[in-house]
């Protein structure tokens, strides 16, 4: 008979929010870090469907976070690989959830937010992840968002 | 589709659980959640058996919902664990 209660393990919050606000190198090491530990994924890493991400897109990525990102205020945010080879980038506080799924290929990110108070949300916007207009999209809205709420898991 | 990794509760406790996820696969965590099989299936959320890698490995697997609906989802069912409390935490020194 199987148990009606499973464990589920919670992934260790970004450093940033567990000692405080980190400087810009250290920012960017815990991104660098997560996209090189992406870059070691292999085929078939998930149920033998998982897609290896590209690591020329990878280090894209890397150069783009570390131009518009890392330099800003807000909350470092949990990083996954997806399972067609791009990436999931998520954040997460008591009152909004919020994530862009990352076209490595494509250079587009898909994002999507809810506000869990309000139930308003923003789903599917489309953003140009190689133009810092794309980039600055993203950073408005997460400062909009975390500016509503206080930082709970990521 | 969104698929959770879990532990069967029958099989490990939350110590071995977390021992397991952060010795053995190498990954980090900052601790253990108790999840509820009935607040899965009532939610829609199938929960498989699978012993994917090790015989203790559950997969979670959400139905296909909008991104929004899925993020909404994942989140109530954070919230009902974590209501019930943290399972296991290791030592502040010891979290990976």
């Amino acid at each position: 008979m199987k148990s009606d209660t499973l464990i589920a393990e919670v992934p260790l919050a970004p450093r940033n929010e567990v000692n405080g606000v980190a400087d810009t190198d250290e920012r960017r090491m815990e991104i660098s870090d997560r996209l090189d530990y992406l870059a070691t994924v292999e085929d078939g890493w998930f149920e033998g469907r998982g897609v290896a991400l590209d690591r020329v897109g990878l280090r894209w990525l890397d150069n783009q976070v570390a131009d518009h990102f890392v330099s800003t205020d807000l909350p470092l945010p949990f990083i996954f690989p997806t399972v067609p080879g791009g990436v999931m980038v998520e954040w997460s506080t008591e009152r909004f959830e919020g994530a862009i799924e990352i076209d490595l290929e494509a250079r587009t990110g898909l994002w999507v937010d809810v506000d869990l108070e309000t139930g308003e949300s923003i789903d599917d916007q489309i953003l140009d992840l190689d133009s810092a207009d794309g980039w600055q999209w993203l950073i408005d809205r997460l400062a909009k968002l975390i500016a509503k709420s206080q930082p709970c898991l990521g | 589709m969104r698929v959770l990794s879990a532990y069967d509760g029958g099989l490990v406790s939350a110590e071995e659980a977390h021992r397991h996820y952060t010795q053995e696969l190498g990954l980090s965590s900052v601790g253990v959640l108790d999840l509820s099989v009935q607040e899965c299936v009532e939610m829609g959320i199938e929960v498989d058996y699978d012993g994917l890698g090790f015989p203790a490995h559950v997969s979670l697997r959400f139905p296909r919902l909008s991104r929004r609906s899925t993020i909404t989802l994942a989140r109530e069912l954070v919230d009902l664990a974590m209501a019930r409390g943290w399972q296991y935490r290791p030592a502040a020194d010891d979290a990976e």
